[in-house]
């Protein structure tokens, strides 16, 4: 036996989650022995490809998502929970000025629909959980109950602009998303709560309105655009899910675009090419992977 | 069915074999067109496990690692069949077609 190039494979193994590697890893590195070359002291370039390809898989749970045919529905649970995740976090950038400064400094809300922000935010996260665990009835009733909140906390007087606005088309999308998913009924991982990490991780690198006091956009939303292209080729549902979250600023950038006075706005056109420009490349890509992903 | 799925499943149609010979078959079975990568090897069945087209049949310990050896289910050996028949039919349509008679061509007269 090469001792080098045990250790090498033995390295790269550790790339997979310590569940399988207790379960698998003796048994992967015995085969990467016996298949090796004689005299190699180095791992041949598509062995390392595929061991970091699988453990990549291994790690976001694609062979069980799309096992018995399942690569659709899997595809959209995920996009719906992104899609929840975008809108909790968006909630949440706007409950927390309500919460900090007009509840706990001013003691007063400033107006009284303001509490929907706070409120949208903690049903949001149920809707999520629950959702992630896999209760899709009761989370398409709590993600309605999350979108009338919002809309109440953005003034129900101005309802008629609400589509234009960069956080309203997140929950109608993963509503639509979600519908079929009551019939199908695709599988849930484990560990379904690791979606509220999600949340934060959504805050910074999306649109929000944390994005006033923390300047990272567009850059944060092009690093998760180009992440997702090639996250895609391991697992076709990221690409898909991130396709998903830059539907909703294109479909408020339409509406914002045929507002009266908006019309012909080159900044908001702009926007929307740049959005398209992953999104449609996404869509495509994440779509012939997951016919690919067949057996 | 993808092409290293086939031949994968192929290999296991004479018993159980373990990774390193399923990688050597499918390598004899397929001319040297499929060489598997033992983590593209794993990836395929874990997924064919989830499937329920091949499960474990046996373990055994060689110089201190497992060693698992793999067999095809019920399930698995039909689609494997079934895939077998389809790729004959589609072959059958060109390996059996009948000469077509020779066309005459006929060439244009154009009048003076």
């Amino acid at each position: 036996v090469n001792h080098r190039l045990e250790r090498c494979y033995a390295r790269l193994l550790r790339l997979y989650p310590a569940a399988y590697r207790r379960e698998r890893g003796a048994e992967i590195l015995g085969t990467l022995l016996d298949a090796a070359d004689a005299g190699r002291d180095h791992p041949p370039r598509r062995e390392v490809a595929a061991l970091v390809v699988g453990a990549l898989r291994a790690r976001l749970g694609t062979a069980a998502a799309f096992s018995t045919g399942r690569g659709y529905p899997a595809t959209l649970r995920v996009a719906a929970l992104a899609l929840v995740c975008h809108a909790v976090a968006s909630a949440g950038s706007h409950a927390g000025p309500v919460v900090f400064r007009e509840l706990l400094i001013d003691r007063q809300l400033m107006f009284v629909w303001d509490i929907g922000y706070p409120l949208a935010f903690l049903t949001g996260i149920g809707a999520l959980l629950l959702l992630a665990r896999g209760s899709y009835r009761l989370g398409v009733g709590l993600v309605a109950v999350t979108f009338g909140l919002q809309q109440w906390a953005q003034g129900l007087q101005n309802l008629r602009f609400h589509p234009a606005y960069p956080d309203f088309w997140q929950l109608p999308l993963a509503l639509a998303l979600m519908l079929p998913l009551v019939w199908l009924r695709p599988a849930v991982p484990n560990q379904s709560w690791r979606w509220l990490f999600g949340i934060p991780i959504a805050l910074v690198v999306l649109p929000t309105q944390l994005n006033e006091i923390l300047p990272v956009q567009p850059f944060a939303l092009w690093a998760v655009g180009i992440v997702a292209l090639l996250l895609s080729m391991v697992d076709p549902r990221v690409g898909i899910a991130v396709a998903a979250l830059l539907l909703a600023p294109i479909l408020s950038l339409l509406g914002f675009y045929y507002l009266p006075g908006e019309v012909g706005d080159p900044f908001v056109a702009m926007t929307l090419l740049t959005y398209a420009t992953f999104a449609v490349p996404l869509i495509a890509v994440g779509a012939a992977l997951i016919r690919r992903m067949r057996l | 069915m993808r092409q290293p799925t086939y031949f994968i499943l192929a290999s296991l149609q004479d018993g159980p074999l373990h990774g390193y010979a399923i990688i050597s078959h499918a390598d004899d079975l397929s001319g040297g067109q499929v060489k598997l990568a033992t983590g593209t090897l794993y990836a395929a069945l874990d997924r064919l496990t989830g499937e329920g087209h091949v499960r474990v049949a046996d373990e055994e310990v060689v110089n201190g690692r497992a060693r698992r050896y793999y067999e095809l289910t019920p399930q698995g050996r039909a689609g494997l069949h079934a895939e077998a028949e389809r790729l004959a039919a589609a072959a059958r349509i060109v390996t059996e077609r009948r000469p077509a008679a020779k066309r005459r061509v006929r060439s244009k007269v154009v009048p003076a």
